[in-house]
C-alpha cells in the first residue's frame, strides 16, 4: 500500500484498554451477539448466487437388496428439474468412505440401508427437487436385512475384524477370584439432532474447480472427497466453513456426501447448487452413535476391589466401517473408566447391520465402554451390600501404584480422589444418601407413589486422536498495518467456542484486546491438510498452532525493536494494545506500521503436533493419550412407580478443565454435555422397523431433552487450582466430550431407585436408554410396581 | 391479504393456501434470522411473534413459522428477530449474551422470540421467595416448552430468564424499534379492517368472518379441508410434500371465537385456541389447564384449537379423554342446521368421525365437575414436555357413603380412537370402593383396550401403566 491507515486514535494515551488480559476470562462467545440478533449466517442463510439450483436425493425403499435398474423418466420430466444423476455419472471415485471403502456416494448395485441414495436431482427450487426425488422407479432384488446383533453374528458379518486389549491373565485371575459376576448390558445409539441439518452450497469457479460451503467438522476431508469424486486435483477445490448449527460428531464424516453431490451437480451444470436435507431424511440417512451390547465377567475380592475383567464389547456399526474401528477401540480404552483393572481382556467386535453407517458422536465409543464399568461397580456394591460410592473409591486408579491401564499406559495427572472428595462434600452426598433411604423406606411402607435414587459416577477420558497422525494442526496469522489481526486455523466452530478461545490465545500472546482479533472462516485454502474438529482436541491442537503463528510474528517484531532501539528482547512487553520497553511505549498499531515500512513480514503459519504419544495397535500397547480429562457427578432422581417416568431434582458436577482458557465456555460445555449424555441414557430412543426403516425420524418421536428436563437444582463447578501437568495450551484441558459421560450418573441413580424400590433385594437390569417403559419393567422385575394395594400390614 | 411484517405493511394478493410463513420469510422476503430446524413444529428454531387484534388491543404470542400458513395471517402483526437489531440489544438479548445462552446459535433466534413474548406478557417478579421463584421457572418452562437446544442444556437460558424476571417492562424496546406500540396498533387496526381477499370467489385460502359465510363456503366446497391452527395439517405440506389448493379457515368466524361459562358448562367455539382454554380453565377445571401445560408446546397451543384436536380424530389426541370423562357434547353444523351429539358418538374409528359431508364442529359444550366429583388426567410420555402420549388417562369419580356413585374413565393412545373404558366403568359403578375391587381393574381393563406396540411404547406397557394409574386414582379416592 502507498499510504498507511490512520491510527492516530489508537496512539492517544487516554484510549488504552485498562485490562486487555483476556486469558482465563469468561468472555462471551465471539458470535453471541450475531446469534442473538439472527445475523449469524449459517449455510442456508448465505445469499446464493443468481440461478442457484437445489438438489435432493432419491432414496431406496428397502434396507437390503440389489439395484437392478432405475427408471428416472418421471424425475427428469418433473417440474423444475434441470439434472438427474446416478452413480454412472460420477466422473471420479464413487466411494467416499473416510478410512475404508464401503460408502458409495450413490448406490451402484448393493443397497445397504433403508433410504440409501440411489440418484440425485437438481431443480430450480428445493420443493421441486424434493417432489421430483420421489418419482424414481427402482427395480430392486430385495434380500432380508441384518438388523440385530444376533443376525449379524449368525451371518458372521463384521465391518472390521475384532481386536483385543490384554493385560495379565484375566482367565486365571477370574478363576482365582473369591467373587464373580456376569453382566450383559444393551446400550442404545443416539441421533445427533444438531439443530442445523446437513447442508452444502457448491459454487462453480472459473478455473474448473468449485467452492463448497459445507456444514462439516472436517473441511479438508470434504475437499479431498469432492476432488476425488469430480476427478479434480485438490487445489481446484476450496471448502469453507464459518459455523455449524451443531455438530457433535454428526458432521465429521456425514457431511461429505451432501457436499460431494452438490459439488458434482454444480460443476456439471455450471450453476451454484444447494443441498439441504429435510429433518426426517437427515435422521434416516445419516449415521448415529453406535449401539453396543456389552458382556462381561468380573472378579472381585471381599472388599469389592476388582481382580479381573473379561469383556466383550459388541459395537453395532451399521452398513460400513466409517470410523467404527477407532470408535470401538475407544470404547475398549474406556471400559476401565477410572478404575484399576489388575487383569483384563477386553475384546471389541464391529458388527454389520443394514442401517445407515454409525459414526462419530461426542465421546466416540468412550461412553459405551464406560457404561460397562459403571454397571460393574454398582453390581459389585450391591452384591457386597455396600454403598456404590465406597466401591468406586476403592477401585480408583492409584497415583504411584495400581496405575497401569489395560493398554499399558501409566495413568498420570488423574486426581479423581480429590475431585470425588470435593464433590461428596459440596453435594452433601452422605447426608442425602441417608435422607433418601429414610424417604424411600417411608414411601414403601405407606404405599407411596415415588421413590428416589442417588448415584455418583466419575469420568476419566483419554485425550488425543487414537489415529496418531491426526494429532497435528496448522494456523495462519496475519497482522495488518492498523494493528488488527486475522487468524485462520484448521478447527471448525460448531458452538463449542473454539473461535473464542483461539482469539483469546492470540490476543493474549500479542497483548491485544479481543476486538482486534478476527478469527476467519475455516478454509482449505488458508490452512491445508487439517484434521477433523473432533476428539475434544480443537483448542489443544489449533490453539497451539495459532499461538505458534502469533509467536513467530511477535518474535520478528521483537527483533525489529531490538535492532532499531537497542534494547534487550526480554525487556519488550506486549500488553494493553501497546508495546513497551524501558522508557518507551508505542501502540501495537504503530509498531505494525514501523515493521511494515521496515519490510518485515507480518504473516506466519503455525504448526503443532502432540508430543509423547505413541501406540502399537498390533501389540495393543502404548500411550495413546497425552493426558486424561476428569470429573465426577452426583445425580438424584425421583421415579414415579406407577408409570416409570422420573424427574431429576438435583445434579452436582465437578469437572477438571485444567487452567480454564474461558470458564464460561467450559461451564457451557460441561452443562450441555451432561444434558446430552442424560438424554442418551433416558428419553432418546431409536426404533427401527422390521423393514430396517428408522421409525423415530423426527422430533415428534425422538425425544431430546427439553427445557423442563434440566435439573431443578443444577450445580456445576470447575475444579480450581488444577493445572494440566502436561504442557498443553495454557495448561488447559480438553472439555468437549468428557462431560457428556456425567449423564451416566442419572442412569446409575435410576438403577439405585429401582434397587431401593425392590427393598434392596433385586439388582436391577436396566438397559439404556432407560425410558419410562424400561424403568417400569425394571420395577416390575424388582416386584415393586405400585400401587401395591392388595395387602397392607394390619 | 394484508399483514404487518415488523414495521412494514404488506399486501399479498391471493396467496397460495399451502405456503408456510417460514418459507415466505426466508425465500420471498430473504429474512434469514428465522431458522428452519425441523419444519414440523418440534424444535422452535423458527419461532416468531404474531400479534392479533383482540378487544381493541394487539395481543402477541409465539408461533412456529414453519407450520403457520402465510394466508392465515391476514390482519396480523408478524414480528421476526430481524427487527431486534439495536446495537444496545433488547433486554432479552442482553441477558442471553451475559448468561452465555448461545453456543451454536442456531436455536437462539427462536429462544429470543419466545422469551421476548414471555417477558412482554408476564408481570415483573422479584423472585424474593422460593414460591415466587418456582412460579417464575414454571412460567419460563411453559414459554420455552417448544424450543429445543442441543448445546447448552438450557441452564444458561434459564439463568437469563431469571435475570429478566424482575425487570421493568413498561418501555419495551421491542416496540421502540417499530415506532412504538400505539403506532403498531393503529397500523394493525387499519390493515385488519381491509378484507382478506380481493375476490372471495377465486380465493385459495378462504377466511369467512361469519358463521353464515363459513356455512356457505363449506357447502360450496364440501371436500375442502377446514383449518384452524394448521399445526397438524401443515405437516402434510412440509413433511408429506402435499399440495393443497384450497382451505377454509374457521378461526376468523366471529361466532366461533368465544369461550364462556354458562349454567355450569363451558362453551368453547371452534375458533378458540388452546392457550385461551388453558387460561380460561385454570380455576374452573384445573385438570384441563394442567393437561394443556403438557400438550405440545406453547407455540402450538397458541395456534391449535380445542375443536381441531377433536376434529382431527387422532387416536392419540390428548383432550378427548378428559372431554369424554366430563360428558362433553359437540354442536355440529351443516349449512344453517345444527345438531348436538355426545362426544362419545363422534369418533367412529381410526380417523373416522360422525361428521356428514358439509358438516363441521361449531363448538364444544363441556360440563363442569359437580361437587364431590373428583377429576384427574394423567399423561404418560417419554419426555414430560411436548411429547405424544403412550397413554393419556382421564378419570372422574363420585363416592356416596363409600360406594361408587359415578365413575368415568377414558384413554387416549389405547385404541384406534380416544375411548371410554366401558367394561371397567360398569364393573365399578355402584360397588363399594374396596381394595379387592380395585385389584380387579387390570382384568376388566384388558377387555376395554387392546393397545398396539409402536415406537412410543409397547402394548404391555400401555396396559400396565393405565391400570396402575386407574388403581392409583381409586386408591387416592379411598383416602
Amino acid at each position: 500500500m502507498r499510504k498507511l491507515p490512520d491510527i492516530k486514535h489508537q496512539n492517544a494515551t487516554n484510549i488504552t484498554h485498562p485490562n486487555t488480559s483476556v486469558m482465563g476470562k469468561p468472555t462471551p462467545h465471539e458470535s453471541a451477539r450475531l446469534h442473538l440478533t439472527g445475523k449469524a449466517l449459517y449455510i442456508d442463510d448465505i445469499a446464493a448466487p443468481e440461478g442457484c439450483l437445489h438438489a435432493y436425493v432419491g432414496m431406496a425403499n428397502v434396507a437390503c437388496g440389489l439395484l437392478k435398474r432405475q427408471d428416472l423418466m418421471a424425475v427428469t420430466a418433473a417440474d423444475g428439474v434441470v439434472d438427474v444423476i446416478t452413480a454412472k455419472d460420477i466422473p471420479g471415485h464413487v466411494d467416499i468412505g473416510p478410512v475404508f471403502k464401503g460408502d458409495p456416494l450413490l448406490v451402484e448395485e448393493q443397497i445397504n440401508y433403508f433410504g440409501q441414495p440411489l440418484f440425485a436431482v437438481a431443480a430450480t427450487s428445493r420443493d421441486a427437487a424434493r417432489r421430483a426425488a420421489l418419482l424414481g422407479q427402482a427395480d430392486i432384488e430385495q434380500t432380508p436385512p441384518l438388523l440385530t446383533l444376533e443376525q449379524a453374528q449368525a451371518a458372521e458379518k463384521q465391518v472390521r475384524p475384532s481386536h483385543s486389549l490384554v493385560k495379565g491373565d484375566s482367565a486365571l485371575a477370574l478363576s482365582e477370584s473369591i467373587n464373580t459376576l456376569s453382566i450383559e448390558q444393551h446400550v442404545g445409539g443416539q441421533e445427533h439432532f444438531y439443530l442445523e441439518g446437513q447442508v452444502a452450497l457448491a459454487i462453480p469457479q472459473d478455473n474448473g474447480g468449485v467452492l463448497v460451503h459445507s456444514s462439516s467438522q472436517h473441511p479438508s476431508e470434504v475437499q479431498k472427497l469432492v476432488a476425488e469424486v469430480l476427478a479434480l486435483p485438490m487445489h481446484k477445490v476450496v471448502v469453507d466453513m464459518r459455523r455449524m448449527g451443531g455438530g457433535f460428531g454428526g458432521k465429521e464424516t456425514q457431511a461429505a456426501q451432501w457436499a460431494c453431490l452438490a459439488a458434482l451437480l454444480a460443476v456439471r451444470n455450471q450453476k451454484a447448487v444447494k443441498l439441504r436435507l429435510a429433518r426426517s431424511d437427515d435422521m434416516a440417512l445419516t449415521g448415529k452413535r453406535h449401539p453396543f451390547v456389552n458382556q462381561a465377567q468380573v472378579g472381585f475380592d471381599s472388599e469389592g476391589k476388582i481382580t479381573a475383567l473379561n469383556a466383550d464389547l459388541h459395537g453395532l456399526c451399521g452398513c460400513s466401517a466409517d470410523l467404527s474401528d477407532a470408535i470401538v477401540d475407544r470404547a475398549m480404552f474406556h471400559t476401565d473408566n477410572a478404575y484399576y483393572l489388575p487383569a483384563a481382556t477386553i475384546t471389541g467386535h464391529r458388527w454389520f447391520q443394514n442401517t445407515a453407517s454409525n459414526t462419530a458422536y461426542r465421546g466416540f465409543g468412550g461412553p459405551q465402554g464406560m457404561m460397562l464399568a459403571e454397571q460393574m461397580l454398582d453390581d459389585i456394591a450391591r452384591r457386597l451390600g455396600k454403598d456404590p460410592l465406597v466401591i468406586r473409591q476403592a477401585n480408583l486408579y492409584g497415583s504411584d501404584q495400581r496405575n497401569i491401564t489395560p493398554y499399558h499406559q501409566t495413568v498420570k495427572g488423574v486426581d479423581l480422589t480429590r475431585i470425588i472428595d470435593e464433590l461428596v462434600h459440596s453435594s452433601d452426598y452422605w447426608a442425602r444418601r441417608e435422607a433418601i433411604k429414610k424417604d424411600n423406606q417411608a414411601s414403601i411402607k405407606n404405599g407411596g407413589r415415588y421413590i428416589k435414587g442417588l448415584a455418583l459416577t466419575p469420568v476419566k477420558f483419554g485425550i488425543s486422536f487414537t489415529a496418531m497422525f491426526l494429532n497435528q494442526a496448522g494456523a495462519l496469522v496475519h497482522i495488518y498495518t492498523d494493528g488488527t489481526v486475522q487468524v485462520s486455523h484448521g478447527g471448525t466452530e460448531m458452538g463449542q467456542g473454539l473461535y473464542t478461545k483461539i482469539a483469546q490465545i492470540v490476543a493474549s500472546e500479542l497483548g491485544l484486546p479481543l476486538e482486534h482479533i478476527e478469527v476467519t472462516s475455516t478454509r482449505t485454502d488458508k490452512v491445508p491438510n487439517t484434521s477433523p474438529t473432533a476428539a475434544s482436541s480443537g483448542t489443544d491442537l489449533n490453539g497451539q498452532a495459532a499461538r505458534n503463528a502469533a509467536l513467530a510474528i511477535k518474535q520478528r517484531l521483537i527483533d525489529h525493536i531490538v535492532d532499531t532501539h537497542q534494547v534487550d528482547a526480554e525487556n519488550v512487553v506486549f500488553e494493553d494494545g501497546h508495546v513497551s520497553w524501558p522508557n518507551h511505549s508505542i501502540s501495537f498499531a504503530q509498531l505494525t506500521q514501523e515493521a511494515y515500512m521496515a519490510r518485515i513480514s507480518m504473516s506466519a503459519t503455525g504448526y503443532y503436533r502432540t508430543p509423547k504419544i505413541h501406540y502399537d495397535r498390533e501389540q495393543a500397547k502404548g500411550n495413546p493419550f497425552f493426558y486424561y480429562s476428569c470429573g465426577a457427578s452426583v445425580s438424584e432422581v425421583k421415579v414415579d412407580t406407577f408409570t416409570g417416568t422420573y424427574t431429576i431434582p438435583r445434579v452436582d458436577i465437578l469437572h477438571d478443565v485444567g487452567e480454564s482458557i474461558n470458564p464460561a465456555i467450559d461451564l457451557g460445555q460441561v452443562e450441555g454435555g451432561f444434558i446430552q449424555g442424560m438424554g442418551w441414557l433416558t428419553t432418546e430412543e431409536l426404533v427401527w422397523g422390521q423393514d430396517g426403516r428408522l421409525q423415530t425420524n423426527g422430533g415428534a418421536s425422538y425425544k431430546i431433552p427439553a427445557v423442563g428436563d434440566t435439573p431443578k437444582q443444577f450445580n456445576v463447578a470447575l475444579l480450581q487450582d488444577s493445572k494440566n501437568h502436561e504442557a498443553t495450551i495454557f495448561h488447559s484441558k480438553a472439555v468437549g466430550e468428557p462431560p457428556f459421560m456425567h449423564g451416566i450418573s442419572v442412569w446409575s441413580a435410576l438403577r439405585d431407585a429401582v434397587w431401593a424400590a425392590g427393598g434392596e433385594q433385586v439388582n436391577p437390569q436396566l438397559d439404556a436408554p432407560a425410558t419410562p417403559e424400561r424403568v417400569l419393567w425394571a420395577l416390575k422385575a424388582a416386584n415393586s410396581i405400585k400401587p401395591n394395594i392388595v395387602v397392607e400390614a394390619s | 391479504m394484508h399483514l404487518l411484517l415488523n414495521k412494514m405493511a404488506i399486501e399479498i394478493v391471493d396467496p397460495a393456501a399451502d405456503i408456510t410463513l417460514l418459507q415466505w420469510l426466508r425465500e420471498s422476503q430473504h429474512l434469514t434470522a428465522t431458522k428452519e430446524g425441523c419444519a414440523v413444529g418440534d424444535c422452535g428454531a423458527c419461532t416468531v411473534i404474531v400479534g392479533e387484534l383482540e378487544h381493541g388491543e394487539a395481543v402477541y404470542r409465539s408461533v412456529n413459522a414453519c407450520i403457520a400458513l402465510l394466508a392465515s395471517l391476514h390482519g396480523c402483526h408478524v414480528i421476526t428477530l430481524d427487527v431486534l437489531q439495536d446495537s444496545n440489544l433488547h433486554p432479552v438479548q442482553r441477558a442471553m449474551v451475559e448468561c452465555h445462552s448461545s453456543q451454536c446459535g442456531f436455536c437462539s433466534p427462536g429462544f429470543v422470540m419466545s422469551l421476548v413474548v414471555w417477558w412482554l406478557n408476564t408481570p415483573a417478579n422479584q423472585l424474593t421467595t422460593p414460591e415466587a421463584f418456582a412460579q417464575h421457572r414454571h412460567g419460563v418452562e411453559l414459554a420455552l416448552s417448544g424450543n429445543l437446544c442441543r448445546c447448552t442444556g438450557y441452564l444458561p437460558i434459564l439463568l437469563a430468564a431469571d435475570r429478566l424476571a424482575p425487570m421493568d417492562r413498561t418501555m419495551d424496546p421491542l416496540f421502540n424499534q417499530m415506532g412504538g406500540y400505539d403506532h403498531c396498533l393503529a397500523h394493525l387496526k387499519s390493515i385488519a379492517s381491509q378484507s382478506h381477499a380481493r375476490d372471495t370467489r377465486t380465493q385459495a385460502y378462504m377466511a369467512p368472518s361469519s358463521l353464515e359465510e363459513l356455512a356457505l363456503a363449506y357447502e360450496a366446497f364440501p371436500k375442502t379441508r377446514l383449518v384452524a391452527g394448521s399445526t397438524d395439517l401443515a405437516l402434510g405440506i412440509t413433511h408429506g410434500l402435499q399440495s393443497i389448493e384450497r382451505l377454509i379457515d374457521v378461526t376468523g368466524v366471529k361466532e366461533l371465537q368465544s369461550i364462556e361459562q354458562r349454567d355450569h358448562h363451558i362453551y368453547i367455539g371452534a375458533g378458540v385456541r388452546l392457550s385461551e382454554v388453558e387460561t380460561f380453565c385454570q380455576a374452573l377445571l384445573p385438570a384441563m389447564s394442567d393437561l394443556l401445560g403438557r400438550f405440545a408446546s406453547r407455540q402450538v397451543r397458541n395456534r391449535a384449537t380445542l375443536v381441531g384436536n377433536i376434529a382431527n380424530s387422532s387416536p392419540i389426541a390428548d383432550i378427548p379423554p378428559l372431554l369424554l370423562v366430563m360428558g362433553a357434547k359437540l354442536i355440529l353444523q351443516c349449512g344453517l342446521n345444527q345438531r348436538t351429539i355426545s362426544l362419545s358418538e363422534f369418533n367412529l374409528g381410526y380417523k373416522k368421525t360422525a361428521l356428514k359431508i358439509g358438516e363441521f364442529i361449531h363448538s364444544v359444550v363441556l360440563p363442569l365437575p359437580l361437587s364431590r366429583q373428583q377429576v384427574s388426567v394423567e399423561k404418560v410420555s417419554k419426555r414430560a414436555e411436548d411429547d405424544i402420549s403412550a397413554t393419556c388417562v382421564a378419570m372422574s369419580i363420585t363416592l356416596t357413603h363409600g360406594a361408587i356413585a359415578q365413575i368415568n374413565i377414558a384413554c387416549g393412545g389405547m385404541a384406534a380412537i380416544p375411548k371410554m373404558a366401558n367394561e371397567t366403568q360398569s364393573q365399578l359403578l355402584g360397588q363399594p370402593l374396596t381394595q379387592e375391587l380395585v385389584a380387579q381393574v387390570p382384568l376388566w381393563l384388558a377387555r376395554d383396550y387392546q393397545p398396539i406396540d409402536d415406537m412410543r411404547a409397547s402394548a404391555a406397557y400401555r396396559q400396565q401403566v393405565t391400570a396402575n394409574l386407574i388403581q392409583g386414582f381409586l386408591k387416592e379416592a379411598m383416602r
